[in-house]
């Protein structure tokens, strides 16, 4: 039998912040996948935009303590709801993006990253993603 | 998991509700289920869903650690234990699905 997730040590039902960071990760891995160029293809797309909503929604109530006091949360929610708009419009291609927003959309994913995953790598799965 | 696999994913509340999608001829290829559901739990669809489908990949996730030996006795291809994170989901889809 394969194994996968948690630890066995670890294993426990999760909570409101384990379901909001893994909607988080899984919209970074979106814009990242989008930007690189990955196929989207319908299914892909609708799960996209599903899950930047979800984050919309979810960020604006949650408990942000478990970031500690290493940022505002005022700052973060913000910036958080701008990446789930961002994550949006580069999904839906509806909108140009350019070379500034690119930047802009990198620099937030790297705060966001910095603070909401501060020992992880956010890597692409390259065989998965190409699979359209 | 959608945005995972690139391919429909149904979702049930519970084990009873996917099985009648099964029964009832409902096309499935990977069946990832909670052990712990009202009316019909995991380890019960998974009986009936190796009946019918004895080659096809059953999942079963918890977050309680006994019913990870549970779902390795009773033969369940993989255990998701809770919390996972969006690197496990890719990993599955990497593992059952692309390799």
């Amino acid at each position: 039998m394969k194994r996968f997730g948690s630890v066995y040590q670890k294993i426990n039902e999760m909570g409101e912040k384990e379901i909001f960071l893994m909607h988080l990760h899984l919209m970074i891995v979106m814009i990242k996948a989008s930007l690189k160029g990955y196929p989207a293809g319908e299914f892909r797309k609708a799960a996209a935009l599903d899950t930047a909503s979800i984050v919309h929604k979810l960020i604006s109530n949650i408990d942000l303590s478990f970031l500690g006091p290493k940022t505002s949360s005022h700052l973060f929610r913000e910036r958080v709801k701008l990446l789930s708009v961002m994550a949006a419009a580069i999904v839906s291609e509806d909108y140009p993006l350019g070379i500034h927003r690119r930047e802009a959309v990198r620099d937030n994913i790297e705060i966001i990253t910095e603070y909401a995953f501060p020992n992880k790598q956010i890597e692409l799965f390259h065989k998965v993603l190409k699979v359209a | 998991m959608t945005y995972c696999v690139n391919r429909e994913v149904k979702s049930f509340d519970n084990g009873r509700l996917a099985w009648e999608y099964i029964h009832t001829g409902g096309e499935v290829d990977i069946v990832i289920s909670d052990a712990d559901m009202p009316e019909m739990n995991g380890f019960e669809l998974m009986e009936k869903f190796r009946e019918k489908y004895p080659d096809k990949i059953f999942i079963l996730m918890s977050g309680v650690s006994d019913n990870e030996r549970k779902s390795q006795t009773v033969g369940a291809d993989a255990f998701l234990a809770k919390p996972f994170e969006i690197n496990d989901l890719f990993a599955i889809v990497q593992c059952f699905v692309v390799d």
